[in-house]
C-alpha cells in the first residue's frame, strides 16, 4: 500500500478539487502536476515488467491508491466524475510515456512511430498495444474527438457509462452507441482488419 | 461530402446495422452503402469488428473498484472494511445502516455465503420492504462484480408468479457486493407441508408449481444450483417461491472443474445434502443438477427424510455415497423409522398410515423420484417440464411418460441469442421437425405404441441436441463475423454430424439431405454431394429404391452434380427422381412439382431444351393454377430459360421478369434468391440485344451474390462472365478479360482444374484478345488450351468445336484465311453434325467474316467465296 505516500498531499489535492469544482480555473493548474505525480507513481507500478501493463496484477492496489489520492467523502460526485475524467487524461499520458521511454530503451532510439502492422502482429484480445491505441486514438480524434474522449475516459479512467455521459453532457444511451462504434474502429485498426485504414483520411 | 459528414453518416449507419441480424443486416448494408463502395467496405470493416470486439477493451486499463459515483454512499464509517482483511463479519452492519440505496430495517440471518438482511428503499415512494443480501467478504474475488454486472440483469429479468424477483445489486461503498431481492414472508416448503398436513397429492401440487418455476428458469439458462427447502418459501397464500435464482453460480462460476480444496470449501457452505454427484465432484453443473436437486426435495416432500443419511460424512465420503449407492426407493423408505422420524408420525402428516403411504408411493412414484436422482446427469429427466409432466400424469392416472425434452428451450433461447445462425437452423429444424414427425408418423401407424412415441422423442432430442451444438459453433464469438457464420457454422459441424446419429440411419439421412440441400444453396457444391451422396445411400439401403424420399434427395444430387459439370450422370439421376411424379395415368402430381422443377433445370444445364420443352410448359401450367405455389417461380424461369433457348429472347425476358417481380414481391427485392432469375433476365435481354437492361440486370446479380455467398460461390463467377460478355461487346477488353480471369479463378477453385467452364473461359479470354487487335497472343493461348483440354475432354465436346472455331476466328483476325477457312470449315462441319446450334451459328458467323475477307481480298478467289457463302447458310 501506498499510503505514506498519498497521505501527504491528500489535503493539499481535496483542496484543489474543491477550488477547482467552484470554478477556480487556477485550481486546476495546480491541480495537475501533483495529480500527475502521483499517477506516475501508479503507472510505474502498471508497466513494471514486460507485458505487465496487461495483467495488472497490482491493479487493486493501484486502485486503492488511486482513490486515496483526495478526500472523496468531502468532494461532490459532480466534481469526482471531473476528477476521474482529469485522471483518465493524465493516465494515458503518464502510461503513453511510460510506454514510449520502455520502448526506446529497448530500441535505442527514441523513435515515436510504431508501425501498425507491427502492433497488430502480438494482437491481445483484450487489451490493445498502448501506443498503437495512443495513435488510433490521435486518429480518432481528428475524425470525432469526443468519440476519443469517450475511449479515453472508460479505457484509462474507468468511469461508467453515466459518469461519462455526466462529463461529456451527453445521454447515457449515446455514450453507449458512440463507445461501441468507435472501439469497432479501434478494433479494426489495431487488430489489423483494415491495414490500409484508408478511409477517411484524417484532416490535415 | 466532408470527412466530418461521412463520418457521421458511417456511425448513423453502423447504429442502425447493429439493429439487424444476419442476411437481413447484410440487405441493410448493400441497401444503405448502395452506389458507394468506399462507404460499404468502411461500414462491413466496422461491423466485422464490432462482431468480434467482444472483451476488447471491455476492461479499464485500471478498473476501479469500490467507487459508483452514481449513488451517494454516505456510509464512510464501513469503508473500513477493505476488501484486504480477512473475513469481515457480516453482522458489522447496523440496523439504520444504508447498502446503496437501501436503508437496512433488520437483520433476517446467514446464508452460507451472505448475511441477509431485511430493508427498505429509501427513494421508493412505496417503500417497498426488499431482502437485501451482502456477500462475504472473504468469498469476494477480482472478478466478481463484473459477472455481477453482466449477470445482474438476466437475473433481474426472470419474471414468474414462484420465483423471488431480483431487483437491484450493486456494491457497497467498501466494493462488497450485495443483491436486492422481494421479500418473501413464508416458511420452507417441507415445513409448510408438514404444517399444514399435506396430502400426497398437494404435495405433487405444490411441487409442480416449484418445477414450474425451475422450468422457467431453465428456458432463460439461469440454473439455480442450490436448490432447498430454504430456499424454496411457501407464503400464507400457498405459494411457493423460489429465493436466490443463479445466485450460486455468481458467487462461484468456477464451481466448474474446480480442485478438491475449492469443492470442499463449497460444500461447507452449502447443503450437501441437495447437491446432485457432479456438483459434489466439481464437475460441471447443468441443469440435471437442478433436477437432482429437486428429486432430492420430492424424495422428502414424499417420505418425510433425505434420501442418504449424510450425518457428518467427509465430502470424499459424500462423493462416494452419492456416485455409487442408490437411495432406498421412497416407498421403502417410509416403512421404518429413519433419520430420526417416526414412520407413523410422517405418514399421518399425509393423512394416510404407513402401509398406505407405501402403497401410494410404490411404482410411478418411486419411478419418478428414482429417476430423477439417477447419478449419471443424462440420464434423469432431461428438464423440470419432463419431471413436472412424469408427476402430472401420475396424478391424472395417465401411465408415465414424457413430452418432448428441455433441448427446445435451450434452442428456442439460443435462436433469439444467434439470429446469425436462425436461418440454417430454422431449416435444419424444419426438415428435421416436420420431415421426421412426418416420416415416423407412418411407422408410427404402423406399429402404434408406446415404443415409437419414446424412439420419436429420443431422436428428436438427439437432433436439437446437434443443431443446438451447431448454434454455439455459429456464435459470432467463436466464428468471425456475420457474413460467414452460417457457412462456417456448417461446416464445423460436419465431422459432429458423421459421429451422430450413427445408430439412426434414417435421422441421419435426413439430416444429411437437409445440409446438402443448405451447402447447394450456399453454392458450395462439392461439399454438397457428399452429404446428399451420403444420404442417398442411406436411404436407399433403409427404403429401396421407390420411396418418395429417394426421389427429393436424387432430385437435389442431380442439381448438384450438374452445377458441378457432371451432367450426364446428373440427368440420369434426375430422369430416376420423376418416375415418381407421375400417377398411373401420367397425370403430373402436383406435388412432385419440386421434383419435374428440377428435372428441367437439370436438363437445361445439359442444354438439352428439346427435352425440356414438354416438361418446363407442363411445370409452368400446372404451377399457374396456385399462385400461391412457391415452385410457380421455378416454374416461370425454368420456362423462360427453355424459350431463351429456343431464341424466344422477349418472350423469355417477360417470363424471367415475372419471376423476378414475383419475388421481390414475397421476398423483397435485394433478397438472395433473386440472384438467378435477374442473372437470367440479363442474359435474355442481352439476347434481345438490350445491352444496357442486361449491365444493369447482371449487376444487380452481382450485388446479392457478394453480399450473401461471399466472393468464392461459382454462382458468382458465372454472374462475372456474363457481365464480362457484355463488356466484351462493348469493346471494354480490359474489364472483360478482368471479369472472365475473376470467373475462371473462382471456378478452378470450386469445381477443380478440370471443368469444362474453364475452357469456355479460355475461348472468350482469346475472343477478347482477337477484338483487342491482338490475334496472335489468341492463336498462342488457344493452341495450347486445345491441347490440354483433347485429353480430358476428347474432340467431341461442344467447348473443343467452339475453340477450333475461336482459332479459325483468330487465324482470320490474323490474315492467314487459308488457315482460318480449314479450322472453320470442320468445326462448322461437326457443329452441324452434333446439332450444337449455338456453335454451328457461331461457325456460319465467322463463315460469313471469312467470306468477306475473301471478297475484300486484292487477290480474290470469288469461287472460294462462293463455296463458303454457300455453306454459310444453314
Amino acid at each position: 500500500m501506498t499510503e505514506e505516500a498519498t497521505q501527504a498531499d491528500q489535503p493539499s489535492i481535496t483542496a484543489l478539487l474543491a477550488a477547482w469544482g467552484h470554478g477556480d480555473g487556477r485550481a486546476l493548474d495546480a491541480l495537475m502536476p501533483l495529480v500527475y505525480g502521483h499517477l506516475r507513481a501508479l503507472g510505474a507500478n502498471i508497466l513494471r515488467g514486460e507485458r505487465a501493463q496487461h495483467t495488472l496484477a497490482s491493479a487493486a492496489l493501484v486502485n486503492e491508491a488511486f482513490l486515496r489520492m483526495a478526500d472523496m467523502e468531502k468532494i461532490s460526485w459532480n466534481d469526482r466524475a471531473h476528477f476521474f475524467a482529469l485522471c483518465a487524461r493524465l493516465m494515458r499520458q503518464v502510461l503513453i510515456d511510460h510506454a514510449r521511454k520502455h520502448l526506446a530503451s529497448k530500441r535505442g532510439s527514441g523513435s515515436e512511430d510504431l508501425p501498425l502492422h507491427e502492433a497488430a502482429a502480438e494482437p491481445d484480445r483484450r487489451h490493445p498495444d498502448l501506443l498503437a491505441l495512443d495513435q488510433a486514438l490521435r486518429r480518432l480524434a481528428e475524425r470525432n474527438p469526443q468519440q476519443a474522449r469517450i475511449v479515453e475516459l472508460r479505457y484509462f479512467g474507468g468511469l461508467d457509462r453515466e459518469e461519462i455521459a455526466l462529463v461529456l453532457g451527453i445521454s447515457s444511451a449515446t455514450v453507449t452507441r458512440r463507445w461501441r462504434m468507435a472501439r469497432a474502429w479501434l478494433c479494426s485498426q489495431l487488430r489489423g482488419y483494415d491495414e490500409s485504414s484508408s478511409w477517411a483520411p484524417a484532416r490535415r | 461530402m466532408s470527412e466530418v459528414t461521412s463520418w457521421h453518416r458511417l456511425g448513423a449507419l453502423f447504429d442502425q446495422a447493429i439493429g439487424y441480424e444476419g442476411t437481413e443486416r447484410v440487405a441493410f448494408v448493400e441497401g444503405a452503402c448502395a452506389g458507394d463502395p468506399e462507404l460499404r467496405r468502411a461500414l462491413v470493416t466496422l461491423l466485422e469488428a464490432d462482431a468480434t470486439a467482444d472483451g476488447f477493451m471491455d476492461e479499464a486499463i485500471i478498473p476501479r473498484r469500490g467507487e459508483t459515483l452514481g449513488e451517494p454512499s454516505p456510509e464512510a464509517e464501513t469503508a473500513g472494511d477493505s476488501a484486504d482483511q480477512p473475513s469481515v463479519v457480516p453482522d458489522a452492519i447496523r440496523v439504520g445502516q444504508r447498502l446503496g440505496p437501501y436503508r437496512v430495517l433488520r437483520p433476517l440471518g446467514h446464508g452460507g455465503m451472505s448475511a441477509v438482511y431485511l430493508a427498505v428503499r429509501d427513494d421508493d415512494t412505496f417503500q417497498r420492504r426488499v431482502v437485501v443480501k451482502l456477500v462475504r467478504a472473504d468469498l469476494q474475488d477480482a472478478d466478481l462484480e463484473r459477472r455481477l454486472r453482466t449477470e445482474r440483469h438476466i437475473l433481474a429479468s426472470l419474471d414468474h408468479p414462484n420465483i423471488a424477483r431480483l431487483f437491484d445489486g450493486g456494491t457497497t461503498a467498501d466494493g462488497r457486493p450485495f443483491f436486492a431481492m422481494e421479500y418473501v414472508e413464508g416458511v420452507p416448503i417441507t415445513d409448510y407441508a408438514d404444517q399444514h398436513e399435506l396430502s400426497v397429492d398437494e404435495r405433487l401440487t405444490l411441487f409442480r408449481k416449484v418445477l414450474g418455476a425451475v422450468q422457467y428458469a431453465h428456458q432463460n439458462l439461469i440454473i439455480h444450483r442450490d436448490l432447498k427447502p430454504s430456499n424454496i418459501l411457501v407464503d400464507a397464500a400457498g405459494e411457493p417461491k423460489l429465493l436466490d435464482f443463479g445466485i450460486a453460480k455468481l458467487l462461484n462460476p468456477d464451481l466448474a472443474a474446480t480442485d478438491a480444496h475449492a469443492t470442499a470449501t463449497w460444500l461447507r457452505l452449502m447443503t450437501p445434502h441437495y447437491a446432485s454427484p457432479e456438483q459434489v465432484r466439481g464437475k460441471l453443473v447443468g441443469m440435471p443438477s437442478d433436477v437432482y436437486s429437486l428429486g432430492v426435495l420430492l424424495y422428502e416432500l414424499l417420505a418425510g427424510r433425505l434420501p442418504f443419511d449424510l450425518g457428518n460424512a467427509t465430502p470424499g465420503e459424500i462423493e462416494r455415497i452419492l456416485t455409487e449407492r442408490d437411495p432406498p426407493r421412497p416407498s421403502a423408505a417410509v416403512l421404518g423409522p429413519a433419520q430420526g422420524k417416526d414412520e407413523t408420525e410422517v405418514a399421518r402428516q399425509r393423512a394416510l398410515g404407513p402401509r398406505e403411504l407405501g402403497r401410494t408411493l410404490t411404482g410411478d412414484l418411486d419411478a419418478i423420484v428414482m429417476k430423477a436422482l439417477r447419478s449419471a446427469p443424462q440420464r434423469r429427466y432431461a428438464t423440470a417440464e419432463r419431471f413436472a409432466d412424469d408427476v402430472r400424469r401420475f396424478q391424472q392416472c395417465l401411465p408415465v411418460g414424457a413430452r418432448e425434452g428441455s433441448l427446445r428451450y435451450r434452442f428456442g433461447k439460443l435462436l433469439r441469442r444467434h439470429r446469425m445462425a436462425a436461418a440454417v437452423a430454422a431449416s435444419l429444424m424444419l426438415a428435421l421437425g416436420v420431415g421426421s414427425a412426418g416420416m415416423l408418423a407412418k411407422q408410427a401407424e404402423v406399429l402404434r405404441g408406446r415404443e415409437v412415441a419414446e424412439r420419436e422423442r429420443n431422436q428428436r432430442e438427439a437432433v436439437l441436441a446437434l443443431v443446438l451444438d451447431i448454434l454455439q459453433v455459429a456464435d459470432p464469438n467463436v466464428s468471425r463475423g456475420a457474413s460467414f457464420t452460417v457457412r462456417e457454422a456448417l461446416e464445423s459441424s460436419a465431422p459432429k454430424l458423421r459421429q451422430s446419429l450413427a445408430d439412426q440411419p434414417a435421422l441421419r439421412a435426413e439430416l444429411l439431405h437437409t445440409t446438402g440441400t443448405i451447402f447447394h444453396n450456399l453454392g458450395l457444391w462439392s461439399r454438397s454431394r457428399v452429404d446428399l451422396e451420403e444420404a442417398l445411400s442411406l436411404r436407399r439401403a433403409l427404403f429401396g429404391d421407390d420411396h418418395p424420399s429417394i426421389g427429393e434427395t436424387r432430385s437435389r444430387l442431380a442439381l448438384v452434380l450438374a452445377n458441378l459439370g457432371d451432367v450426364e450422370t446428373a440427368r440420369r439421376m434426375s430422369t430416376l427422381a420423376t418416375a415418381t411424379a407421375r400417377d398411373a395415368a401420367g397425370t403430373l402430381n402436383v406435388d412432385a412439382l419440386d421434383l419435374i422443377n428440377n428435372h428441367v433445370t437439370v436438363l437445361c444445364a445439359a442444354h438439352d431444351y428439346q427435352a425440356a420443352e414438354a416438361p418446363s410448359a407442363e411445370a409452368l401450367a400446372l404451377a399457374r393454377r396456385s399462385t400461391e405455389r412457391p415452385e410457380l417461380v421455378t416454374a416461370l424461369v425454368n420456362r423462360a430459360m427453355v424459350l431463351l433457348n429456343h431464341g424466344e429472347h422477349l418472350a423469355a425476358a417477360e417470363l424471367f421478369q415475372q419471376g423476378v417481380d414475383l419475388l421481390a414481391l414475397q421476398l423483397g427485392d435485394d433478397h438472395p434468391r433473386l440472384a438467378n432469375p435477374l442473372s437470367n433476365l440479363g442474359s435474355a435481354r442481352r439476347r434481345a440485344g438490350d445491352l444496357d437492361g442486361a449491365q444493369a440486370a447482371f449487376e444487380k446479380t452481382l450485388a446479392i451474390q457478394q453480399a450473401t455467398l461471399g466472393e468464392e460461390s461459382p454462382t458468382l463467377a458465372i454472374t462475372l462472365n456474363n457481365l464480362a460478355s457484355i463488356f466484351a461487346v462493348r469493346g471494354e477488353h480490359t474489364r472483360a478479360t478482368e471479369a472472365y480471369r475473376r470467373a475462371a479463378t473462382i471456378f478452378a477453385r470450386q469445381s477443380g482444374s478440370d471443368h469444362p467452364r474453364l475452357l469456355f473461359l479460355d475461348i472468350r479470354i482469346a475472343q477478347v484478345q482477337i477484338d483487342a487487335g491482338a490475334p496472335e497472343a489468341a492463336i498462342a493461348a488457344l493452341q495450347k488450351s486445345l491441347e490440354q483440354w483433347r485429353p480430358i475432354l476428347g474432340e467431341d465436346h461442344r467447348f473443343m468445336t467452339l475453340a477450333e472455331l475461336a482459332l479459325g476466328q483468330a487465324w482470320l483476325a490474323a490474315g492467314d484465311l487459308e488457315t482460318a477457312e480449314t479450322m472453320l470449315r470442320a468445326a462448322h462441319a461437326r457443329a452441324l453434325e452434333r446439332g450444337w446450334d449455338r456453335e454451328a451459328a457461331e461457325g456460319a458467323e465467322y463463315l460469313g467474316a471469312l467470306e468477306s475477307a475473301f471478297h475484300n481480298n486484292a487477290l480474290g478467289i470469288p469461287e472460294r467465296a462462293a463455296s463458303l457463302a454457300a455453306s454459310a447458310v444453314p
